[in-house]
């Protein structure tokens, strides 16, 4: 064993006090990098998987009118634009079996262009075609006169099922909350998954119907009304962003009057954020380092002073003081490797710690942490750079050592 | 160029205390005096008399405030401190009063500390180790540490130490202080027999009149001063 090591299995209290101060500043930035990284990762990939590229929206309650004329119109008009699926989300109520009241969110939508607009990993949440009647939603929209004949169908989630104690093809009366008392019979047609709980694109609703019946509950037929449209693009022209841009701009030139976001943008803009987050983790991180680095100067100066006889035992024997004070700054990085690794250990098991033992929201965003290695490389090697300028400045100590007062 | 057996010589040596006190602020006051190669001397004097600050002076662990220390021809007061550690490392040997092992080191590593500090290889120190243990009677307790060792075999582990770069200058402060009448007996003669076999300079601090006459030399000192430079032994 070297001196070194000798050293400080010698000092055991002061070694892992110093090594837990920097072990504690290297695992504060793997906690926060890695599960802020992974949600903003996580929910950049949503949207990419979103299926659909393009999404128009407007300002107050149910803003786009003529919902079906548009997802008719925009596919035929655009080239580039393989369907537009307008969505309405409203609140219904539910009545269960004992006859108490549930309120759920459901969302209108037209059975074919919703399924055309879904991405892989949300298309996997819902059966293919949708079991909700008419595909194409006309017949009961009947040219906005909502007089065709009505599909009585409606799909739940499984959560939702099961809350109720129902199976696929149960009756499930279904009201507008205010005033709930109109009730309509619809037969479940099956079921869909929901999405994991953080920050899916298709959250939190817990019914799905054709837009149509939804409009006639929630009274918004007048103007065939609906929340967004989510357009998806052709594979030649998803696969451009230029081409996004191009059609998006097309879609706002013909609908001036409702805001038209890029999918791409939106991620951009997540970027951003996460981009500022991490600034803002590594400053919060940079106070921890720096108070482990000014601990670490403090330990390792008092060792040096506390240590001053065996010191001037040894240049008196003729060790040079340079050498020394390099063996403090081997101290020092071995005491670093050991904390940035230690740290970067404690990070890693404390987000996978939070991802079982968390609250539901914790753990569902530590279970999306990513550790990236170079990541970690870099912090552990901050842990080590800093101890050795820790260790380079006690060492500046042994310099001014004089030998006779060492000894006395 | 340096000798390796030089001539230690001191020309008109002042050393002043750091807080000046009533004898003019200086430990030492005007010494000169010369160390031929060989010599064995013996230094005594009362307490503060400037025994120990000499031998310091000697064994380039201080400066002098004034006056100069000459290995042969060359001034060291001139030299850098990596020069004058570097002629410790490799021509001096001290013995202290306290031993000054490292307390988380072995005997044995205690030993081989000078010749770690040099560059010998692994093998080569650890073997000169052992034997330098062996020769002061100590092959037994090389892995022990310090606080297993009693007072005389700490010494003895130092004088191993101070021999592990075969130095051409032995400088013992009061080595037997803390020592009982037979570990002090056997621990003079470790260094005698030491100074022998390389015919290496021996200067010797003590208190014991005993002690000093085993030298070829004594040298008497009062208030920073030499007051009798006698031959002897």
């Amino acid at each position: 064993m070297t001196i070194v090591g000798r050293r400080l299995r010698h000092l055991r209290v002061q070694t892992f006090l110093a090594v837990a101060a920097l072990s504690t500043a290297v695992a504060l930035p793997v906690i926060l990098l890695s599960v802020g990284g992974g949600v903003a990762q996580h929910e950049i990939s949503s949207l990419e998987n979103a299926g659909y590229e393009i999404v128009l929206s407007g300002p107050g309650t149910h803003p786009i009118s003529s919902a079906h004329r548009l997802a008719e119109a925009l596919p035929r008009e655009i080239s580039d634009v393989a369907a537009a699926s307008p969505v309405l989300t409203a609140a219904l109520v539910v009545q269960e079996r004992n006859g108490s009241i549930r309120p759920v969110v459901a969302e209108g939508v037209i059975p074919e262009a919703f399924t055309a607009t879904l991405g892989d990993m949300s298309g996997a949440l819902f059966p293919t075609p949708l079991p909700l009647g008419d595909p194409t939603d006309l017949v009961h929209f009947d040219n906005g006169s909502y007089g065709g004949p009505v599909s009585p169908y409606v799909l739940v989630s499984e959560r939702l099922l099961a809350a109720l104690g129902l199976t696929v093809g149960s009756t499930l009366p279904v009201a507008p909350s205010s005033p709930a008392t109109a009730w309509t019979n619809y037969t479940i047609r099956g079921t869909f998954e929901l999405p994991p709980p953080i920050l899916g694109p298709t959250a939190a609703f817990d019914l799905l119907l054709p837009l149509s019946n939804l409009q006639v509950l929630t009274h918004t037929t007048t103007f065939d009304q609906a929340d967004t449209v989510d357009v998806g693009l052709v594979p030649s022209a998803a696969a451009d962003p230029a081409t996004i841009q191009n059609v998006a701009a097309q879609i706002q030139a013909k609908y001036p009057n409702y805001a038209v976001s890029t999918l791409t943008q939106q991620a951009s803009q997540i970027e951003s954020v996460t981009a500022i987050l991490t600034g803002f983790y590594l400053a919060l991180s940079a106070v921890g380092l720096t108070v482990g680095l000014v601990f670490l100067i403090v330990l390792l100066t008092r060792r040096v002073e506390s240590d001053q006889q065996n010191l001037g035992i040894q240049r008196a024997l003729g060790v040079p003081a340079r050498r020394l004070s390099l063996g403090l700054v081997r101290e020092g990085a071995l005491l670093g490797a050991i904390a940035g690794g230690g740290g970067v250990v404690v990070g890693v098991a404390t987000v996978r710690a939070l991802a079982v033992y968390g609250s539901p929201a914790v753990q569902a965003a530590a279970r999306l942490a990513v550790f990236s290695p170079e990541t970690l490389t870099a912090l552990a090697l901050v842990a080590v750079g800093l101890s050795v300028v820790a260790s380079a400045v006690a060492g500046r100590a042994i310099l001014r050592i004089r030998i006779v007062e060492a000894l006395r | 160029m340096r000798s390796s057996r030089p001539t230690i010589r001191l020309r008109g040596i002042r050393k002043a205390y750091r807080t000046p006190s009533a004898n003019g602020g200086y430990a030492l006051d005007g010494i000169d005096f010369d160390l031929p190669p060989g010599d064995y001397v013996s230094l005594m004097g009362p307490s503060g008399s400037g025994k120990t600050t000499l031998l310091n002076l000697l064994g380039l662990l201080d400066v002098p405030t004034e006056g100069s220390v000459y290995w042969d021809d060359d001034d060291v007061g001139r030299w850098s401190e990596r020069q004058r550690s570097r002629l410790r490392l490799n021509s001096i040997g001290f013995i202290f009063q306290r031993f000054y092992l490292l307390p988380m080191l072995t005997a044995q590593e205690n030993v081989e500390l000078p010749m770690r500090a040099r560059g010998v290889g692994r093998g080569e120190r650890a073997a000169r180790a052992r034997e330098l243990l062996e020769r002061v009677g100590l092959a037994g307790k090389a892995a022990a540490y310090p606080h297993q060792l009693s007072g005389g075999e700490e010494q003895r582990v130092a004088i191993a130490r101070a021999l592990a770069n075969a130095p051409t200058l032995l400088l013992a402060d009061e080595p037997t202080g803390e020592l009982d009448s037979a570990n002090s007996a056997r621990v003079l003669d470790l260094l005698e027999s030491a100074r022998a076999d390389v015919d290496a300079t021996l200067v010797l601090v003590t208190h014991n009149p005993e002690v000093a006459q085993r030298a070829r030399r004594s040298i008497q000192m009062r208030d920073g001063r030499i007051v009798a430079n006698a031959r002897g032994g």
